[in-house]
């Protein structure tokens, strides 16, 4: 094939990474998506804390060489899921509708339409 | 020392654990504010698009001149600005945090890939001195490095589609489904298999699961695809072959497989690299053998879900430059102009047959 016919691709948008911004002032892309980095991290710590409260709960002591290997079983995962959730509401609910059904499958449109 | 560091915490599934439960905790919530902030919000980003849009008379036709544009507009509609910032903040933030997990012990990693080069079940092929066409070099998905040119661009890969597909695709079921869905030539005989554009060989491994007595390959251009798709596939004991090559340029016999398929490989290819594909893998086929395409819809069959302002943004700002062109370049009548003949088309949604390509017996 002529690589040739190929040098408008270089042109689309997408072909190059960017740094693109949505708002008029750049700033509010940037704290919003340090807002959301916080976020992460605030739960990071939660996440870790549950997990050693558990193990302490459970073996009565917690090195950080458990804490890194302790895998959830899948009740406590759902705990762990469920708490992410809450805590994801109470800090971008304001964002969203929350009684937006949308789930994971609908949006993927994977068990819906299928034949 | 961190504490938390450099500690072996095994595999989650057939994916090498991260290097700390911190980036574990990190990556979903990265998953769940994508559910929550993204999905559940789109219907009310494409009214809002749709409307901002018409008031400025761009409503058709827009790719890919009128990228700026749209971005510009969508300054004046809040909603739509958080929407589009919120989605390209969390792409960045799960790459970034898988690359510098895994980062930790890259050595270890680029040492485990190259071990399992060399072992079986299976065998992988691949160039240090292949030469990528430029079409091939895009960072896709936005991951850094895309699928050539980062030597562990295979293991970000696997992580980050288990980020993107909210656990649903945990244990390849989505793949071993699509397999499972995956039509036959009309004969039925199924000894030669080929995946090709078959990344890190999630699909490659279900058809070899669905056909066990087939001889399987993978194909891929990028060799952190391919070296890292035999690993995975040998860790899980599957014989199947891969290797490094282009899917324009198959290093193949004519007339030598029964089945090929592409899933989801022709959204992330132009469209002069889809044509000659398409063509290719009519060459390697026997007479009477089947291509299966497993993609997006084209546009005249979209079921609506999104505007083309959606499309359109993701496109550009989540490094998919090729998917608009393909979605709007009628595949459907490229594939008989290259000698198949179509046998089903999916006229909504993705999971009914995909495009089965008969060549003729």
């Amino acid at each position: 094939m002529d690589r040739r016919a190929l040098d408008y691709v270089k042109d689309l948008p997408g072909y190059e990474r960017g740094h693109p911004h949505y708002f008029k002032d750049p700033m509010i892309d940037h704290l919003l998506e340090i807002v959301m980095m916080l976020g992460g991290e605030l739960w990071v710590e939660r996440d870790r804390r549950l997990i050693a409260e558990r193990i302490m709960a459970t073996e009565g002591s917690v090195t950080p060489e458990r804490l890194e290997q302790f895998q959830p079983d899948e009740e406590f995962a759902k705990e762990l899921a469920a708490a992410r959730k809450q805590f994801t509401q109470r800090v971008f609910g304001c964002l969203y509708e929350k009684d937006d059904t949308t789930d994971v499958n609908e949006f993927f449109n994977v068990i819906g339409k299928e034949g | 020392m961190l504490s938390n560091s450099m500690i072996n915490r095994g595999t989650r599934g057939n994916t090498p654990a991260l290097s700390s439960r911190s980036d574990e905790a990190f990556l979903d919530y990265v998953s769940d504010m994508r559910n929550d902030l993204m999905h559940s919000t789109h219907r009310q980003v494409e009214q809002q698009s749709a409307k901002a849009l018409a008031e400025k008379g761009l409503t058709e036709n827009l790719w890919p001149g009128e990228v700026d544009a749209m971005r510009q507009t969508m300054q004046a509609v809040p909603e739509v600005a958080t929407y589009l910032r919120v989605k390209r903040s969390l792409q960045e933030a799960y790459w970034q945090r898988i690359m510098d997990s895994y980062g930790m012990r890259e050595e270890e990693f680029l040492h485990m890939l190259e071990v399992s080069d060399s072992e079986g079940p299976g065998t992988v092929t691949w160039d240090p001195d292949f030469k990528y066409p430029d079409y091939a070099t895009v960072d896709i998905h936005i991951q850094p490095g895309g699928y050539t040119r980062q030597p562990l661009g295979g293991i970000h890969y696997d992580y980050g589609t288990k980020v993107f597909f909210g656990g649903l695709n945990d244990g390849d079921a989505l793949h071993a489904k699509m397999a499972g869905k995956t039509s036959l030539p009309l004969d039925g005989k199924v000894e030669r298999v080929m995946d090709i554009g078959c990344s890190i060989g999630q699909f490659t491994c279900a058809l070899k699961n669905r056909f066990p007595d087939a001889e399987v390959w993978g194909t891929d251009i990028g060799a952190p695809m391919v070296r890292y798709a035999h690993h995975r596939a040998a860790k899980q004991g599957i014989d199947v072959h891969f290797a490094q090559q282009a899917c324009e340029s198959l290093d193949f016999p004519d007339n030598h497989f029964d089945l090929v398929t592409a899933h989801l490989l022709f959204n992330e290819i132009p469209v002069p690299v889809i044509r000659q594909t398409i063509a290719e893998a009519f060459r390697v086929l026997r007479p009477g053998g089947t291509f299966v395409i497993w993609d997006f819809p084209s546009v005249a069959a979209d079921d609506g879900r999104f505007s083309g302002f959606i499309r359109y943004m993701d496109a550009a700002d989540n490094g998919e430059p090729y998917s608009c062109e393909f979605v709007e370049c009628d595949v459907e009548a490229i594939i008989p102009e290259q000698g198949f003949s179509l046998r089903y088309t999916d006229t909504e949604g993705l999971l009914r047959h995909g495009r089965v390509c008969d060549k003729p017996a």
